[in-house]
C-alpha cells in the first residue's frame, strides 16, 4: 500500500500528456485490441439470416 | 496522504479489471467476425463447386441442409455477443455455440470431397481452433 506519491504524479502526467497530444485512442487500442463496431455485428446478423434462408431453399 | 494512495490503487485496480473485460469482449467479437467470414466462405465454395459441376445436385442439396444448423449456430453466437455487456461474465452460449459449430464442421468435413469446399472447412476449423 506504500505507493510513492511522485510515481502517481508521474503516471498522471504521462496520461495527461497522452490525452493532450491525442494518443489515448492508440494506447487504448494497443492495450485492449481494436473493437468491432456494433453496426458490424448487426450487418453480420442480417447476412446470417440471408445465408440461412438460401441454404434452406437449396436444401429443399 | 495514505488515503490518496489507497484511492489511487483502488482506481488502478478497477481500471485493470475493466480493461481485461473489454479485452475479452473485443477478442470474442473478432472471433465472431472471423467465424462468420469462414462460414460464408464454406457456403460460397459449395455454390461455386455446384455451379462448376464439381458436386452433383444431390450433393449440393445435402451440403446445404448440413450448413443450415451451422449457420444458425453462428447467428446465435453473434446475437449473444450483441447482448453481452462488456464487464459482465461472458455468456455461456457464446462458447457453447462456437464449440457446436466446430463439432458440426468437423462432421461435415468427413462427408465432402477433397477440394475447395474441404479447404474452406479446414480454414473455418482453424479459426475455431483456439476455442475452449
Amino acid at each position: 500500500m506504500n505507493l510513492p506519491l511522485n510515481a502517481i504524479i508521474g503516471w498522471l502526467t504521462i496520461l495527461w500528456e497522452a490525452y493532450d497530444n491525442g494518443t489515448i485512442p492508440q494506447i487504448k487500442e494497443a492495450l485492449l485490441g481494436a473493437g468491432i463496431p456494433p453496426e458490424r455485428l448487426v450487418e453480420i446478423d442480417a447476412a446470417y439470416t440471408a445465408r440461412i434462408a438460401k441454404a434452406q431453399a437449396d436444401a429443399g | 496522504m495514505q488515503r490518496l494512495r489507497s484511492m489511487a490503487l483502488a482506481v488502478a485496480l478497477v481500471v485493470s479489471v475493466a480493461a481485461c473485460a473489454v479485452k475479452t469482449y473485443n477478442a470474442t467479437a473478432h472471433v465472431d467476425v472471423a467465424v462468420y467470414e469462414a462460414l460464408a466462405a464454406v457456403q460460397d465454395a459449395a455454390e461455386t463447386a455446384h455451379s462448376r459441376n464439381l458436386i452433383s445436385d444431390a450433393q449440393h442439396r445435402e451440403l446445404a441442409g448440413q450448413l443450415v444448423p451451422i449457420l444458425q449456430a453462428g447467428q446465435s453466437v453473434n446475437r449473444a455477443l450483441q447482448t453481452w455487456t462488456p464487464g459482465t461474465p461472458k455468456p455461456a452460449t457464446i462458447t457453447a455455440g462456437l464449440l457446436e459449430i466446430r463439432r458440426l464442421l468437423a462432421a461435415l468435413q468427413t462427408t465432402v470431397p477433397a477440394g475447395p469446399i474441404q479447404s474452406a472447412i479446414s480454414a473455418a476449423l482453424s479459426v475455431l481452433g483456439g476455442v475452449q
